[in-house]
């Protein structure tokens, strides 16, 4: 164990920097992913120095493995790894490429597995490394060796002959791998499975339970994936009891279970210490935090631009520009020292930034430019000795030698200045703000409801007037489910609110889905419900003045925390469920141990089931927390929870079958309306 | 730490095995290696790093895989010049003036000169085959040109940091001249010379340039006699004018590497210009590959409307006709 530990850390080291990413020994879920792909992509007969070997080879991949690689691993990257060519492993128009080995990624289906067979039959490759994003099956491989030589036998007569292995499919297969690797890193601390649509399949009242099984096994395996690649066999799992959670962890369990002895599986380092807590929830543990606007960056760019994939695309600017131009792309991700920075900060300061950083680079630029000329002045040049002639040749090297981080520098905040202009107009026309606020209010359990509600009807009235919400049919959905989440089962002012939603010709499948769970009690806790005391001086500031352009003077308000206490106060009220519920399960596994925590758990977890794979736990705090959210995740439960985790001092990795935005979310709650046939 | 996966290659060719496929003598007892040792069980892979010279790895290959082959040679020429690169690297970051390892580096610039030289030849060789080559098909013509072009980017990262060597190694001479002139201007201060000075034939150990830790050394050896002063000035002028020129020329032998280094820079430059834009991500052209797709969906649409239309059309026209005959039939007969 000792000697691999060691032998992997020098790969990483040199993976690092071969790639020149130095952030890849944070140990993060992001930087494994991306050291198990460095290795697999190294010829596994050089061994030690991936990217020092001479071998080239093309890396055949599937949907899923394409979506895993393209955040992590740019096409350059993958030349430094000795890729020449990367295929899509379902097209069928790939060519021979005969002196060149191939590297498979994809998951083991029974298409994929047939596509593989055919190639290696057909000789297309020197060699096939197959690996296997979640591990393959006992059946599936039998499937994939008999036919295999099958496929020779049939093909391979004349080649036989010959004396060479050459026709021998088998006699091309250098290794098989599981990888485990079926989830997407999107952020250091961010994974996604990619499961579409998981909430309406798991709420789906008319699913069969076949539907079911299958979703949860892919959730299982992906889940394992996940902790496979985080290499530690967790100390335990914790979840709500009686639910999809429930479900889900149970599978787990077993599946862990089997794995659970180090003599058997060596998947799981034994290392104690990294073990981690792993929380699994289910959506309806907290919806509204997951609908609601947000006002931070990177949940307002995935909401509004429908950032995925760490990649977003901006719609070109309607009044500018004359000729009408493709939307642009923009990848949003590590190399990105300004998103990197700032995905977590609220908008207005993000704004505010992008200025700053835009005059640093003027400044800058006008410092080179200043040096430039000032060795190329001839006459200073000719009255100067020889020292100084060189001097300045080293000046105006320096300065051409900066140029290229300077560009790119001034393509990243260009970039932002489109993304953020775009932002702004998209919060202009839907007054985003004013959601954002009244929101926030709502879900601290401090927001004046009657104004809400007046608000929406308001709406019904027309746009454009002053003081009216404007937005889209899904935005004032959302308010409304909003409203109707944080009010609890008990809050009978929601019939006013129902009528400006027909009024205002909304689908109204998801409110009233979203409104029979909250009558039956599953939609999670209240927010609120258990915010006290902290809240009590505050109770009188809540009533918002809603005139038109609020943007400079919320971020007024929001930002000079010294005047305005109570605003940086509602925003530090403002934590998700899931935060709450971390905390909770860590102090109580710190039973004894000393846990920097502010204030008592808000969240009752006595009652979460519990799952020890390994037995029991000792009483010592778990240092790192998996959360995972079955049923889709977002960005603003990311954020605060790596902020929490900041604060305590906990690795938090944050897991979801997909990232929704709120919109998307909506989407399938009236899905699962219609399903139930509400209207 | 890279527990993540499992190796189940033994595992895959046993159940070969055992359904009866001839996989070759090597196969059953290569693939019994552990998980995660990493060890190749098939005996395919002669093209990676098994044999460290250039002619072994071009000898081990067949024709068919010429092209693999010598990529792979010059990636391992690559890699070997830039170990030799590091070696220069640490010696001449030396600034020492007593032990200027003055020989080495010039023997190791030479080599290592000589050594991308024939690399740039290789890969123009290398390019001109996938050219000839490239008939056969897209993807492989695709595969040739960025192996090509990878090597050229390994090749130009390799030539930068000998030419980043050579200046830093320019600047410690030059430094070293400028030393040395200051305090041999002055010719009371003297230097007992030993043997040390012409030691070597191009730079010398010099230890006539810093006075300061001879001169106290000098009165601590009493016994030796002065020599007369008159042959001592000599010496130094007739050392010193070859000491110089010897200096001058190792510079001058350094700069001009770095021109040279500098032409064939520009010639690769003008090969290499686009790769360092690179920062393309895998699903670019799937998503071209989609748009494409739908809009051609889109036309098979717009396509299926008008046929339908026309279909409709023509029922249409039917009926009328029919109408008529039925009239035409009940009214005149």
């Amino acid at each position: 164990m000792a000697l691999r530990e060691k032998s992997g850390g020098a790969s990483g080291a040199d993976v690092a920097s071969l790639l020149s990413l130095p952030f890849l020994s944070d140990n993060s879920i992001r930087s494994r992913q991306i050291l198990s792909l460095a290795k697999l992509l190294s010829s596994p007969s050089s061994g030690e120095s991936p990217g020092d070997s001479g071998e080239f080879k093309v890396f055949v991949l599937d949907a899923l493995a394409r979506d895993i690689v393209a955040p992590l691993l740019k096409v350059q990257d993958l030349r430094k790894l000795g890729v020449t060519l990367h295929l899509a492993l379902e097209d069928a128009s790939r060519q021979a490429i005969p002196d060149v080995p191939a590297v498979y990624l994809c998951a083991p289906t029974p298409e994929n597995i047939s596509r593989i067979v055919n190639d290696t039959v057909a000789g297309m490759y020197a060699a096939a490394s197959l690996n296997f994003t979640p591990s393959i099956s006992r059946v599936s491989m039998e499937a994939l060796a008999r036919e295999m030589i099958n496929g020779s036998k049939a093909g391979g007569g004349t080649d036989a002959s010959n004396g060479t292995a050459s026709g021998n499919a088998l006699s091309r297969v250098r290794s098989v791998f599981d990888q485990y690797m079926s989830f997407v890193s999107l952020e250091p601390n961010f994974f996604s499975l990619r499961i579409p649509d998981a909430y309406v399949a798991f709420n789906d009242p008319a699913a069969r339970d076949v539907d079911v099984a299958n979703a949860t096994s892919r959730v299982v395996e992906g889940l394992f994936s996940a902790l496979a690649t985080v290499g530690a066999m967790p100390w335990c799992l914790r979840c709500p009891r009686g639910g999809i959670a429930e479900h889900v962890a149970g599978a787990l369990h077993a599946k862990l279970k089997d794995h659970a002895n180090p003599a058997k599986s060596t998947i799981f380092a034994t290392d104690d210490a990294a073990r981690p807590l792993v929380v699994i929830l289910d959506r309806n543990f907290d919806l509204g935090t997951a609908l609601a606007h947000s006002w931070d960056y990177q949940p307002l760019v995935h909401d509004v631009l429908s950032l995925k994939l760490n990649r977003v695309s901006v719609p070109p600017s309607s009044g500018g520009t004359a000729s009408p131009k493709a939307a642009k792309t923009y990848d949003l991700d590590r190399d990105d020292f300004f998103w990197s920075t700032h995905a977590a900060s609220p908008f207005p300061k993000v704004a505010e930034d992008v200025d700053v950083q835009l005059n640093q680079y003027k400044r800058a630029v006008e410092e080179i430019s200043k040096q430039a000329t000032a060795g190329d002045d001839p006459s200073a040049a000719f009255d100067a000795n020889r020292s100084d002639l060189s001097a300045n040749t080293k000046k105006l090297m320096s300065a051409v030698n900066s140029l290229p981080e300077l560009t790119a520098r001034k393509r990243i905040i260009d970039k932002h200045t489109n993304i953020a202009t775009s932002l702004l107009g998209s919060i202009k026309t839907r007054s985003l703000d004013v959601y954002c606020s009244v929101e926030a209010e709502l879900m601290t359990g401090k927001g004046d409801r009657a104004a809400a509600a007046q608000l929406l009807s308001a709406a019904v009235g027309g746009g454009g007037g002053e003081g009216s919400l404007r937005g889209t049919a899904t935005d004032h959905l959302r308010l409304a489910l909003v409203h109707l989440l944080s009010g609890g089962s008990g809050a009978g002012d929601s019939e006013g609110v129902e009528s400006s939603l027909r009024s205002l010709g909304c689908d109204m499948g998801a409110y009233l889905y979203a409104k029979r769970m909250v009558s039956l009690n599953l939609a999670g806790p209240a927010p609120g419900s258990g915010v006290t005391g902290a809240s009590a001086g505050v109770g009188g500031m809540t009533a918002r003045d809603s005139d038109g352009n609020l943007l400079s003077d919320w971020a007024d308000k929001a930002f000079s925390s010294v005047t305005k206490g109570v605003k940086a106060l509602m925003m530090s009220e403002r934590r998700p469920a899931v935060v709450d519920a971390c905390e909770a399960l860590i102090s109580e596994g710190a039973s004894s141990s000393a846990v920097p925590l502010g204030t008592a758990p808000r969240i009752d977890v006595s009652n979460f089931a519990r799952f020890e794979p390994r037995g029991s736990s000792s009483g010592t705090a778990p240092r790192s927390v998996v959360v995972f959210m079955v049923g889709g995740g977002c960005y603003a439960e990311y954020l605060s929870l790596n902020a929490w985790s900041k604060s305590v001092g906990v690795r938090t990795t944050y897991g979801c079958t997909e990232c929704v935005s709120g919109g998307e979310l909506a989407a399938q709650l009236s899905v699962l309306g219609d399903k139930a046939s509400l209207k | 730490m890279m527990s993540s996966t499992r190796d189940r290659t033994s595992e895959f060719f046993s159940i070969a095995d055992r359904l009866g496929g001839s996989v070759g003598a090597s196969a059953s007892g290569g693939g019994g290696a552990g998980a995660g040792s990493g060890l190749a069980p098939r005996g395919l892979s002669g093209s990676s790093l098994g044999s460290s010279s250039l002619s072994g790895a071009a000898l081990s290959k067949v024709d068919s895989s010429l092209f693999a082959s010598k990529a792979s040679s010059i990636g391992m020429g690559i890699h070997a010049t830039s170990t030799k690169l590091a070696r220069l690297a640490a010696l001449a970051k030396r600034t020492s003036m007593f032990d200027d390892p003055a020989r080495e580096i010039a023997e190791l610039t030479g080599v290592i000169k000589q050594d991308i030289a024939s690399l740039n030849a290789a890969i123009s060789d290398l390019q001109n085959l996938s050219r000839g080559t490239s008939g056969s098909n897209k993807q492989t013509a695709a595969h040739g040109t960025t192996v090509v072009n990878n090597l050229k980017t390994k090749l130009m990262g390799a030539m930068k940091q000998f030419k980043e060597v050579l200046t830093v190694r320019n600047e410690n001479l030059k430094v070293q001249e400028s030393r040395r002139s200051r305090f041999t201007a002055s010719p009371s201060k003297l230097p007992s010379q030993g043997d040390g000075g012409v030691r070597q034939p191009l730079l010398g150990a010099a230890p006539s340039s810093s006075p300061l830790p001879l001169g106290s050394r000098a009165p601590t050896t009493p016994g030796m006699p002065p020599p007369p002063p008159m042959f001592q000035s000599q010496a130094l002028v007739a050392q010193n004018s070859s000491y110089v020129s010897a200096r001058s020329e190792a510079i001058a032998q350094v700069e001009s590497t770095i021109t040279e280094l500098g032409g064939i820079f520009s010639q690769l430059a003008t090969m290499v210009q686009e790769q360092g834009e690179l920062a393309v991500r895998i699903d670019e052209n799937v998503e071209d590959t989609l748009s494409n797709v739908e809009a051609g969906q889109g036309e098979l649409l717009k396509y299926l409307d008008r046929i339908s239309g026309n279909r409709w059309l023509i029922l249409k026209v039917l009926g009328v006709v029919l109408f008529f005959l039925l009239i035409f039939v009940l009214f005149v007969l």
